[in-house]
């Protein structure tokens, strides 16, 4: 699999067609992939593709928007982002050439290969095992049917731990604001002070604007140093955008908050 | 613990060497040994009057230090903690006092007292972290109270470690690994059902001075101590070449290099605020209603557009490659010309949880 991505990129820089090839390179372990930017054909041998590719690619290309750029998507979801921000008129259709590994995996694998990334890390099945007997392990479904206040509880006690490095907002292929609401001097939303109640603003302020743009790629939740779910919000903001707005993000659909009109506000969310 | 009773045969030798120096040099070497049973008795009676804080699992994947009840919430199946444990001396955010408006004028209220804590289950690693910290928040005469008031009164005492990770690279480092002591007060080898105890300061002597737990350790246990070093240094057998790398960033700010290393970062604050070296900070007031609030002191990252932003609108450090050279080069270079100490233990955090694979022994070894 690997040879054939290689053998399409160096034509692809032999021919002059992109400046740069965005890929997936080995990682420190035989668990691990790293993103790694390929601009001289002589190194496209680095490029490589397996379950381990979990990284979102496509946040680098409103980074790099003005290069003529070859990416390499290895899930479904990958390109969905892609299309959103070609969508959001981030980055322009012809400066992408979207090499597709995606078909070759399946997303199922991928999730899959996160699963047991982490247990290659940390060679400590057991635990995991003992975790989800505890049933700490939500499905939406679940989550759904908790009352207003059990999922306070739920969430306060996730971002306790949360220490606003900011990693999911930077992974985050729509969250591409130059100037995100928590950095703001003046006025300033968020104060420097990090507190459960201050970090629930952040994480819930940024699935907000993500709603209906989100395509629950899970960088955010694979980039959490300390565990928090957020898998679980994009998860059912995904879920609500479909439900309420026959919506799905990455398809070519007009947003359904620039379509919205008054008489049709719906009973539940009033 | 397999690898320690497989050893034993081996073991019979040094012991004898061992014990001959010891009748030679005529020391009284301050190691003891306490079994697992009595470490539970000692934890809990600690927790009568100490803050204990120890890892524990939170969710799944996840082990913070957390404040601990009883010995049983300490887990001690994770190798290291998701971040390091400098929060619990040097917060991420802390507070240094309150204000209030009153009809008097503007009151300010100083923090109450810090408790006496423990730090149990510390790796080495981390606790190296806190004699780094020591150094620079006590250098050229200024002495930062807000630091050593946690920092006295808390004891350290530590775990080795015997499986390290892919990520590991601490023995790249002087006083390096599994039984480095530098930082902590007590030092604990793991043996099987029992742990050897090594006596670091008088604040680690304190605990071990009641007695009723501790047993005076036999010369075969630092014959196993021995091993269990010898151990853990074949499992990592590639080390840093750190006066050489050293070497290579004293010339390497103009490199050409740097346009390039930086283009995966996404320059978020993960590595920074995981990292047990860190210590950049941030003073900010955070109001409390209409006429109260309080001043903070919180982490601050370099990765972060803000760090340099001035007043006027200007930032040095505007771009995405200067940022990321500024931190490599702060551990590395800058920090070595201070205080001719590395800023790094090799805890390999940055490396683990870094969201896009950087790996900083990658970058340095390439730099040039």
């Amino acid at each position: 699999m690997s040879k054939t991505l290689q053998e399409t990129a160096r034509n692809l820089l032999a021919e002059n067609k992109v400046e740069v090839i965005i890929g997936y390179a080995q990682g420190y372990d035989a668990f691990h992939t790293r993103p790694v930017f390929i601009s001289n054909v002589e190194d496209v041998s680095k490029l490589i593709i397996n379950e381990y590719c979990t990284n979102n690619l496509s946040v680098y290309l409103p980074i790099h928007k003005k290069l003529k750029v070859g990416i390499v998507t290895a899930k479904e979801q990958d390109l969905a982002s892609i299309h959103e921000l070609i969508n959001e008129h981030q980055i322009l259709e012809e400066n992408v050439i979207i090499i597709e590994a995606a078909k070759q995996i399946s997303s199922l694998s991928s999730e899959l290969g996160e699963a047991q990334r982490d247990r290659g890390i940390d060679e400590e099945d057991g635990r995991q095992e003992a975790w989800k007997k505890r049933g700490y392990d939500m499905a939406v479904e679940e989550f759904e049917k908790l009352s207003a206040k059990e999922r306070e509880t739920f969430w306060d006690k996730e971002f306790e731990r949360c220490i606003r490095c900011y990693a999911c907002r930077q992974v985050c292929p729509v969250c591409y604001c130059p100037d995100c609401f928590v950095n703001r001097t003046m006025p300033k939303y968020l104060n420097e002070a990090v507190d459960m109640n201050k970090n629930k603003l952040f994480s819930l302020v940024r699935m907000l604007h993500v709603f209906g743009r989100c395509m629950d790629c899970r960088a955010c939740n694979n980039a959490c140093p300390v565990g928090i779910p957020l898998r679980l919000l994009t998860k059912k903001i995904a879920k609500d955008a479909l439900e309420l707005f026959g919506y799905v993000s990455g398809q070519g659909q007009e947003h359904p908050f620039s379509t919205f009109e008054k008489d049709e506000l719906l009973e539940e969310i009033r | 613990m397999l690898f320690v009773l497989l050893l034993q045969p081996t073991t019979y030798n040094l012991q004898q060497k061992f014990s001959v120096n010891l009748l030679l040099l005529g020391m009284s070497i301050m190691e003891y040994t306490i079994t697992t049973n009595n470490l539970r008795s000692l934890i809990n009676d600690l927790l009568k009057e100490h803050i204990v804080y120890a890892p524990k699992l939170v969710s799944a994947n996840t082990v913070l230090y957390k404040t601990i009840v009883s010995f049983d919430e300490y887990d001690s199946t994770a190798l290291m903690t998701n971040t390091s444990a400098k929060s619990m001396i040097y917060p991420q955010t802390n507070r240094l006092f309150e204000f209030a408006k009153t009809t008097d004028g503007m009151v300010l209220k100083e923090d109450e007292e810090v408790k006496k804590s423990i730090i149990f289950g510390c790796r080495p690693c981390d606790a190296k972290g806190f004699s780094l910290l020591d150094n620079l928040f006590d250098w050229k005469g200024y002495r930062d109270e807000s630091y050593f008031s946690r920092r006295d009164k808390t004891t350290i005492i530590s775990i080795s470690c015997t499986a390290p990770q892919s990520t590991c690279f601490c023995n790249s480092f002087e006083d390096w690994g599994a039984t480095s002591k530098v930082g902590s007060d007590l030092l604990l080898i793991p043996m099987g059902d029992k742990y050897l105890v090594e006596v670091v300061t008088e604040k680690g002597k304190k605990i071990t001075e009641d007695g009723k737990y501790f047993e005076p350790a036999t010369e075969r246990d630092a014959a196993i101590k021995q091993e269990i070093e010898q151990s853990v240094a074949e499992l990592m057998p590639k080390k840093l070449k750190l006066g050489e790398i050293k070497e290579n960033l004293d010339t390497a700010f103009e490199s050409p290099y740097w346009d390039r290393v930086h283009l995966p970062c996404l320059k978020c604050n993960l590595c920074t605020f995981v990292c047990p070296t860190c210590y950049c900070f941030d003073i900010s007031e955070c109001p409390k209603g209409y006429s109260n609030g309080e001043r903070n002191r919180t982490w601050d990252s370099c990765m972060s557009e803000q760090f340099t932003k001035m007043a006027g609108g200007v930032n040095p450090r505007s771009d995405s490659k200067r940022r990321f050279r500024q931190r490599v080069m702060h551990k590395f270079r800058y920090h070595v010309d201070n205080f001719n100490e590395y800023l790094c233990t090799g805890c390999g955090r940055c490396i683990k949880y870094c969201p896009v694979g950087i790996d900083i022994r990658r970058v340095l070894e390439g730099a040039k």
